[in-house]
Order: structure tokens, then C-alpha cells, then sequence
């Protein structure tokens, strides 16, 4: 690694680079490089009080992120992008990252940036991870079309339904805010 | 000048008074009114139920006498039996109720939706105000309520899902105040209900249960408990709620996969646990996402 890589780096981080810097660091730079650049950034969080990263190095993920994604055009060079590439979006994961830290240390923080739910609204809350390992969260469910009771053709799933139904109901109709109404549910059904 | 600072004055003055009575009528406040309303007046109508193009209609009585409630329900285009709910001390509180009782001094309630008031419609020839209540996030249903601007009783209440698609609908077509004589009971099949252990109150588990879910969504708490003939627990976050039931797979021969069902608002998510001879079922109004990942999260020690 020359020096004026190193000096170009640092210029980099100052946000002082040259756009011919920034082109030089890009086509030359190795994984020698990506460390020192690693290394920069601890000792200015060190500096400036922030939590540390500690040398979680998520280029990896981000890079493996970007590659699955169908290029927007034929990709010419190949060796700059996996410890440069991710920049533009490391910024959106590292906020995620961020947030995830809170104060426990870094080797438990896995966020999940693809298995986030989708939602029409945009807006969601990340579901809080059941605690059990039994709990596996999944998102699958979403958009999925679930065919109504009546047209199920196992008779004794049918029967479940209906049965759990009227236990729900009864349990449901005190906590509605809707009063007695709520039961036109199972009689509809009951006519059926 | 001088002549002018009089209107000023004056114009403050109904200002803030307009401001005051705007506060008067937060959607918070209108779903606390609602969470008690519909129980402490007497009424009675005609009220409809529709799934997508199916449609049902019944006659609706509620009652209030010596504090105490008596409801009863009468299908009016089917063959089914009429419900009736009796002696149902006006004062025994809910938890559902208790949670929207208090939604204006602890906000909870707004963490998991967005509250918006709409005013200017009628529904059975009353004056209603329409509260449009929103999921936060993916785990609820949305609901879309309008209520009788004299009593807070929901006069219209359309649930929706996350899509905006109307799931299923209660609406009056007639809606009186008051009743006359009393209520004829007999032949009638009786409603029940079952109190929750004061010391399970507010709490996301049930100690007394061998299983309980891994995961419910924030905001969701016991409402109601396991009685001698099922393995049950339901949840309530104050507006939606699911319940779930826990059997054993002996006899009943389990689903070897999980199953998805749904009617109106409502979904099923039938779940054999894994290794053990155990089907457990969620049902209620939430999405199925909600339904599936507590079924999932659902922890049964060997």
C-alpha cells in the first residue's frame, strides 16, 4: 500500500478527496487498504466518544446485498467494489446498525435488513424477535390469499373453525367495544 | 388603533374558546366514550352484518335495568337461534375496556394507531362522527367506526386490512333509544362469560398454562384465560383480538401441515407443533401474519 493511498484515504474521510483521488482509490485499492480504512474510522469514534464497531465489518453483507441485485448495467470493473461499493449504501444500513447496537455488544447485533416486513402503508415496526427459539419470525404470511372457512375442503378443519370461532367470539364480545353485535358472526356462520 | 385592539380581544377570546371545544371532542376521547357507551344505555334496532357479498340482518335489544345488562340478538333472516346475554353487571369492566378507559392520559393506544375523526355523516338517520383508526404496524387490522354523536355507540363499524379493503361490516339501519317492557328470555340460548383472574390482569403470559406464545405483538395483553374445558388464551389490544386454543392431536386426526382460513375479519392459522402431539390453532381479528408468527412462536416445554 503506497503512501499517497493512505494520504488519499484520509483525505477521503475529511470529505477533502478529489474526484481523480477518489477514481485512483477505487481502481487501486486492496484489502490492506479497506483495514486501514476500517481503522480510521475506530480511532475517529474513539475521538469524537461514539460506541466503537469494534471490527464488525459489514462490506461483506452489503456487497453480497448488492451483487444479488440485477445490475442497472453491464458492471466493467469488479475489484474496487467490494470494499468501496457499499458506501452509497452503507449509509441506510448503518442506521439500521445502529439502532441495533443499543448497548449490548456487537457480535449479538444481526439485523435483518431483507426479511424486514413489506408493507402497502410504509410504515412498519420491526417485529420484536420472539425470545424462545421456537419463535421463528417469519414475514411469508404477508400478501398470502387465504381461502374462506367455506371453501376449505377438510370437513374436521371446517369444524375447527367453527368451534374455535364461537369460543373466540364469546371471549371476543366483552373486549370489542362493540357489544353483542360481534356474535352476528357465528350466527351467519351457523346459518350456512 | 385603539379601536381596533377590542376586536382583537374579542377575537382571541373565541378563539381559544374553539380551541377548547375542539379538545373536547380528541378521537381518543370519543373511543373511551365508545368503550363503555354501548353498555350503559338501553336501545334497540336493526342491524346488519356483511362479508364481502353476503349480507345478514338482525334485530338487536339491549337493555339496562338496576344496573345490570341484558342483551339479546335474533337473526332475522335464518333459521338461527337468538342469543341473549343477562344480568350483566353494567360495572364489571374489561379488560379491552379498561384499556381504552385510560387511552387518553397514557397514549399507549396511539403507539400502535393513528386516530382520526371525521364528522358530517349520518347512519340510521343519527348524526355520527366517523373514527378512522389506523395500524401503526403490520400486526393489526384497521377499523373504521362510526359512532352516534349523542352516545358514542358505534352506529357503523367496517374493518379493514392493511390494503384498505373493507374485510366485513356492522351497520345499523335502524337504531332507537330507549325500550319498552322487558325482555322475553326464554328459549334462548345464554351467553357466557368468564372474568380474568385479577393477579393475570396485564400480563403477556399465563403462569397456570404447560404453553404460552413466544412472541405476541406489542400492546397485546391477556383478556381472557383457560377455563376447565379448553386450553385457551385471548388477547386484547384494546380494539382488535385473537385468541389462542391448544388441543391435543389424539383423536382428532391434526392437519399434517399448517392451515389457513378466514371469514370476514376473522383468520385461523391451525398449527401442529412440531415433535409433539399438540395442534395449536390462533383465531381472531388481525392478519394472518400476527396469527401465523404467534402460532409459530408458541413454546410447549417437553
Amino acid at each position: 500500500m503506497s503512501n499517497d493511498l493512505r494520504e488519499s484515504l484520509s483525505a477521503l474521510m475529511d470529505g477533502e478527496a478529489s474526484e481523480l483521488e477518489l477514481r485512483r482509490l477505487m481502481r487501486d485499492s486492496d484489502d490492506g487498504d479497506a483495514a486501514y480504512w476500517g481503522r480510521l474510522h475506530r480511532q475517529r469514534s474513539a475521538l469524537l466518544g461514539e460506541p466503537t464497531f469494534n471490527g464488525m465489518d459489514i462490506s461483506a453483507r452489503v456487497s453480497s446485498a448488492i451483487a444479488a441485485e440485477a445490475p442497472l448495467a453491464p458492471a466493467s470493473t469488479r475489484d474496487w467494489r467490494k470494499p468501496l461499493g457499499g458506501f452509497a449504501v452503507a449509509a441506510s444500513v448503518a442506521a439500521l446498525v445502529v439502532f441495533g447496537l443499543g448497548g449490548g455488544s456487537p457480535a449479538q447485533v444481526t439485523p435483518e435488513v431483507a426479511d424486514a416486513p413489506v408493507v402497502q402503508n410504509g410504515r412498519v415496526y420491526l417485529a420484536s424477535p420472539a425470545p424462545s427459539t421456537a419463535g421463528t419470525v417469519t414475514a411469508s404470511a404477508a400478501g398470502v390469499a387465504v381461502p374462506r372457512y367455506q371453501q376449505v375442503g377438510d370437513e374436521q378443519s371446517r369444524e375447527r373453525f367453527e368451534r374455535f370461532l364461537r369460543q373466540h367470539t364469546e371471549r371476543a364480545a366483552l373486549n370489542s367495544g362493540q357489544g353483542m353485535v360481534t356474535y352476528a358472526r357465528l350466527v351467519s356462520h351457523g346459518a350456512e | 388603533m385603539l379601536r381596533v385592539l377590542p376586536q382583537i380581544l374579542a377575537f382571541t377570546l373565541v378563539a381559544s374558546l374553539a380551541a377548547g371545544a375542539a379538545y373536547a371532542a380528541q378521537p381518543v376521547e370519543w373511543l373511551e366514550r365508545m368503550s363503555h357507551g354501548h353498555r350503559e344505555l338501553s336501545y334497540q334496532g336493526i342491524v346488519t352484518h356483511q362479508i364481502e357479498d353476503q349480507l345478514a340482518s338482525y334485530r338487536i335489544v339491549h337493555q339496562v335495568m338496576d344496573g345490570r345488562e341484558f342483551e339479546r340478538l335474533t337473526p332475522l333472516d335464518s333459521e338461527g337461534s337468538e342469543l341473549v346475554r343477562k344480568g350483566h353487571s353494567v360495572n364489571c369492566v374489561h379488560p379491552a375496556e379498561r384499556l381504552l378507559r385510560g387511552v387518553s392520559q397514557k397514549g399507549d393506544f396511539a403507539r400502535y394507531y393513528d386516530l382520526r375523526l371525521e364528522e358530517g355523516a349520518r347512519v340510521a338517520g343519527r348524526d355520527v362522527v366517523t373514527l378512522h383508526i389506523e395500524p401503526r404496524d403490520v400486526f393489526r387490522l384497521g377499523y373504521v367506526i362510526s359512532l352516534d354523536a349523542q352516545t358514542a355507540i358505534p352506529l357503523k363499524t367496517e374493518t379493514v386490512d392493511q390494503r384498505d379493503q373493507v374485510l366485513e361490516r356492522f351497520q345499523f339501519m335502524l337504531f332507537e333509544l330507549g325500550v319498552a317492557g322487558e325482555l322475553n328470555q326464554d328459549d334462548a340460548r345464554e351467553v357466557a362469560h368468564h372474568n380474568v383472574v385479577t393477579d393475570q390482569e396485564g400480563k403477556p403470559v399465563h403462569p397456570g398454562l404447560s404453553w404460552n406464545p413466544g412472541w405476541v405483538p406489542e400492546g397485546f395483553m391477556l383478556a381472557d384465560t383457560a377455563d376447565v374445558q379448553s386450553e385457551a388464551l385471548s388477547y386484547t389490544d384494546g380494539i382488535s383480538m385473537f385468541s389462542v386454543f391448544m388441543e391435543s392431536a389424539n383423536g382428532v386426526s391434526p392437519p399434517s401441515t399448517a392451515v389457513a382460513m378466514r371469514s370476514g375479519a376473522t383468520v385461523s392459522y391451525t398449527y401442529p407443533i412440531p415433535d409433539r402431539d399438540l395442534v395449536a390453532t390462533v383465531i381472531g381479528e388481525v392478519p394472518l401474519l400476527t396469527a401465523e408468527q404467534v402460532a409459530k412462536s408458541l413454546v410447549v416445554p417437553q
